[in-house]
């Protein structure tokens, strides 16, 4: 797909540009990757200095970036400054906890957003829509870590149905011990977005509802099931499908707070670390794979309007 | 009828989430403690378990790694895997000629590391050597670089050689040591196998680290305190960074053992069943640095000792921190042997803070409240740790409290790491926290002269000679009567010069299963997992 191939090119600068600015960035920060060690009475300056060489902090911070570079795209992502151990390595063990994560919140996100969506616009202005409106409104404002340790105190602590935090149960290896950790922290991360997706699709179908061709297609005397499903969804989800593809981008680099709040063992646990203790190496893959993943859904969402939208193909 | 439809439609949702995860109904969640498995809700993921790697505190490693020596639950230290501690009176300790020393260790015979290996000598000297050299990179060579040479004329006794008299040489072996028929000719900067599943000589080994979830410790067969040690078969340290996550954790029933709860959780705690909240005087102690680097009215001991009585501590500590932790009023705490209380004491007094402001040309001569001199107005920022909501409590009571005295204080908020480089800088007024004091009373680092940041973390930047004399030569007082002695006399001259405002102790609270027999908790930051082996949970 030639169109794709140029796309993905298009990227590499834009990724370039954007490596120069997160490294400006994670730098900038105030502290460093020594200034946990400032805190120990029995570290010297003597030892931090030692400890600066041999991290290669003490080299000026062009000279510091080139070798970041120059590792970064054949593959050697350096060691996490924080356990000493190779960067991918620890990058991919989180990998599944918050895939798992996001897909489970994405899932339920949309199964509560697109019919909620869907008959907020078909009965615009009516109750339906003003409740799913007041809804939306409310569950947009939620703080997902006040929400999220709302949740724990309710189901965990009074009711002592769900656990509060965690991936697993330490001998608990079946289906339904998973379910159970995972019930608190995708709910909360699939409320949030399912409020906003919903508002989104509900202007979506609104605005494609008022458009004369649906008027024509109810004038043919079609169902008003075909009508509203084959004509106003169809054209409706093109521009949601774009907003959720890129939500979900940000899901899997932004559920830090959820991660945090439940004990979640999965990337967003990681950054938080990382960032507390400036472990810059780790860091920069973070946040460079975040804009590689921006970047890549943007790209399928794109080509998904070729496949979904015959006029954009000609 | 199609709001019915809709709302049914909403409600099977709702059902079907909860009901596909709801395991069991109603009460504690979490299996009790038992031998068979303990359940500790711990604040963070380790680094390494590697001890002279790591940064953090090292309770899990307390249960694998042992120490020639460890701190009991006073601060004495204890022998572990040395026979006794050395001193001079047992002849232990000798002071050579040329103003050097020999400290010999006596191994307790008959231990072995997990593997089978006897634990020796040459353990002592591999550990030593492998510090002092260029090519591994612990977290810190404090005292290791006075050291010369070990020496090790049997398989049991260690001699280690100082160039210098060191007086907390008792401790240099607390962290223990590193296996040498492991670690020999490795990198172990990079020896992930070791660091992350160390071999030691303790009741437990790594059973398995589950990555950003929990570390699992199992009891090893053959313990050298006797095959019936330790009791408790599992120790399970789950990693929860979250404080109020941990706490809920610990109410549900979920952890068992939360070690440093935050004081304004007590309440949330207190009269949770089966848990009983552990409260132990600390080593460390809150208080408020002023720097006299950045700002030129603490430079003058009157205003600093005015500031000092402005501050109401009793009432802090009754309402902020619910009488939990005491007001202290010096740098070395309670908890140790070095500790005095006939020093000066600054009883909230605003008349006598006014009258000493007053004598020192601070007046408020325009009426706005705020004294001023020379046309500048008495200010100063007072920077804290963000997201700590007691230390913002305190802060907040001292901008008020200072303010009665026509003080103007602002209080800048800021994130750990970034304040760690603040203060390495000097880069700040006052400032609002406390340190993780070492158990050796050596208290030279905090307030000589000479060991300003870089070189140290005098950051009041105070300056006495008088005060250098004494730290300084109970530094090299090897001897512990005499030692005290001077630390005494140290400590009533640091109260005289009032360079930081001491608030209160850092009062440990740790949350344990009433169940639970044998716990005696730790003021030091050897934790409270220093006597794993002899706890025990009995119904």
């Amino acid at each position: 797909m030639p169109a794709a191939l140029r796309r993905l090119l298009q990227a590499v600068p834009l990724l370039l540009l954007i490596s120069v600015l997160v490294f400006a960035l994670v730098h900038a920060a105030p502290g460093g990757p020594l200034a946990i060690y400032l805190e120990n009475p029995n570290v010297r300056p003597a030892d931090i200095e030692r400890l600066r060489r041999s991290l290669g902090l003490d080299q000026p911070l062009p000279v510091q970036y080139l070798k970041w570079l120059g590792g970064f795209v054949t593959g050697d992502w350096g060691f996490s400054f924080t356990d000493g151990r190779p960067v991918t390595a620890r990058l991919l063990e989180r990998l599944p906890a918050t895939l798992e994560l996001v897909g489970a919140s994405l899932v339920l996100a949309l199964v509560a957003a697109v019919p909620a969506g869907v008959l907020a616009a078909v009965r615009r202005g009516r109750a339906t829509d003003r409740i799913v409106s007041a809804v939306t409104i409310a569950a947009i404002s939620l703080p997902a870590f006040w929400f999220g340790l709302l949740l724990q105190l309710v189901f965990a602590v009074w009711l002592g149905w769900l656990p509060s935090s965690g991936r697993s149960s330490l001998f608990g290896s079946g289906i339904g011990d998973r379910l159970a950790h995972l019930a608190l922290p995708a709910t909360v991360l699939a409320i949030l977005h399912a409020a906003a997706w919903t508002r989104y699709l509900r202007s979506a179908m609104g605005n494609v509802i008022a458009q004369r061709f649906i008027l024509a297609a109810r004038g043919r005397g079609l169902h008003e099931r075909t009508v509203r499903y084959r004509h106003a969804l169809r054209n409706a989800l093109l521009p949601f499908l774009t907003v959720v593809l890129l939500d979900a981008a940000i899901m899997i680099s932004g559920a830090v707070v959820t991660e945090s709040v439940f004990a979640w063992p999965g990337l967003g646990g990681l950054f938080t670390e990382a960032l507390a203790r400036r472990d810059y190496t780790v860091l920069m893959a973070f946040l460079m794979i975040s804009s590689v993943g921006v970047i890549v859904l943007n790209l399928v969402a794109d080509l998904s309007y070729r496949w979904l939208d015959p006029r954009v193909r000609a | 009828m199609r709001m019915l439809n809709v709302a049914r439609r909403a409600a099977l949702l709702g059902a079907f989430v909860l009901g596909s995860c709801s395991g069991e109904g109603g009460g504690r969640r979490g299996t009790g403690p038992s031998n068979d498995l303990l359940v500790v809700g711990y604040d963070r993921e380790p680094d390494t378990l590697n001890r002279f790697s790591t940064h953090i505190l090292e309770d899990v490693q307390t249960c694998v790694i042992e120490g020639l020596v460890t701190n009991d639950e006073h601060m004495n230290v204890i022998p572990v895997l040395a026979t006794e501690v050395p001193t001079i009176a047992n002849g232990g300790v000798t002071l050579r000629p040329d103003g050097g020393m020999d400290v010999t260790w006596k191994l307790r015979p008959g231990v072995k590391w997990h593997d089978g290996v006897p634990f020796t000598s040459a353990d002592v000297k591999f550990t030593v050597d492998a510090i002092n050299s260029p090519d591994y990179n612990p977290e810190s060579t404090d005292g290791f670089d006075r050291i010369t040479s070990v020496d090790t004329p049997d398989s049991l006794t260690a001699i280690v050689h100082y160039r210098e008299h060191y007086a907390p040489y008792q401790l240099q072996f607390v962290r223990g040591t590193l296996p040498r028929h492991v670690l020999e000719g490795k990198d172990i900067d990079r020896a992930t196998e070791y660091n992350r599943s160390p071999l030691g000589t303790g009741p437990y080994r790594v059973a398995e680290w589950k990555t950003g979830e929990y570390i699992l410790l199992e009891r090893v067969p053959n313990y050298w305190r006797g095959s019936e040690f330790p009791k408790i078969k599992r120790i399970q340290f789950k990693f929860i960074p979250n404080t109020t996550t941990r706490v809920n954790q610990l109410a549900s029933g979920e952890a068992h053992v939360v070690a440093l709860v935050p004081w304004d959780k007590y309440r949330d705690l207190k009269d949770v069943p089966g848990l009983t909240v552990h409260r132990m005087i600390g080593n460390s102690y809150e208080h408020i640095t002023l720097n006299q680097r950045q700002v030129e009215a603490f430079r003058d001991v009157r205003v600093r000792q005015a500031l000092t009585h402005a501050i109401d501590r009793e009432l802090i500590v009754r309402t902020i921190l619910d009488s939990l932790a005491p007001v202290v009023h010096g740098a070395i705490q309670p908890v140790s042997w070095a500790f005095t209380d006939s020093v000066r004491h600054y009883p909230f007094d605003t008349a006598r803070a006014k009258t000493l402001l007053d004598e020192t040309g601070w007046k408020d001569a325009n009426g706005d409240g705020i004294r001023e001199r020379n046309g500048k107005p008495l200010a100063f920022t007072l920077l804290t740790q963000a997201g700590f909501a007691i230390r913002e409590s305190v802060s907040q009571a001292v901008q008020r409290q200072l303010r009665d005295v026509g003080v103007d204080v602002k209080i800048q908020l800021v994130d750990g790491t970034a304040i760690s480089s603040l203060w390495f800088e000097g880069k700040f007024d006052a400032m609002l926290h406390w340190w993780h004091m070492p158990a050796d009373p050596e208290i030279t680092l905090f307030f000589a002269s000479d060991r300003t940041p870089p070189a140290g973390r005098n950051i009041n930047y105070v300056s006495d000679k008088a005060l250098d004399d004494l730290m300084y030569a109970s530094d090299r007082e090897i001897d512990q009567v005499k030692r005290r002695v001077l630390l005494v006399k140290a400590q009533q001259r640091l109260a005289e010069l009032a360079p930081e405002i001491p608030l209160y102790n850092v009062t440990r609270l740790d949350g344990v299963p009433t169940s639970l027999k044998g716990f005696k908790g730790n003021p030091t930051n050897t934790g409270v997992f220093w006597n794993v082996w002899e706890w025990e949970v009995t119904p």
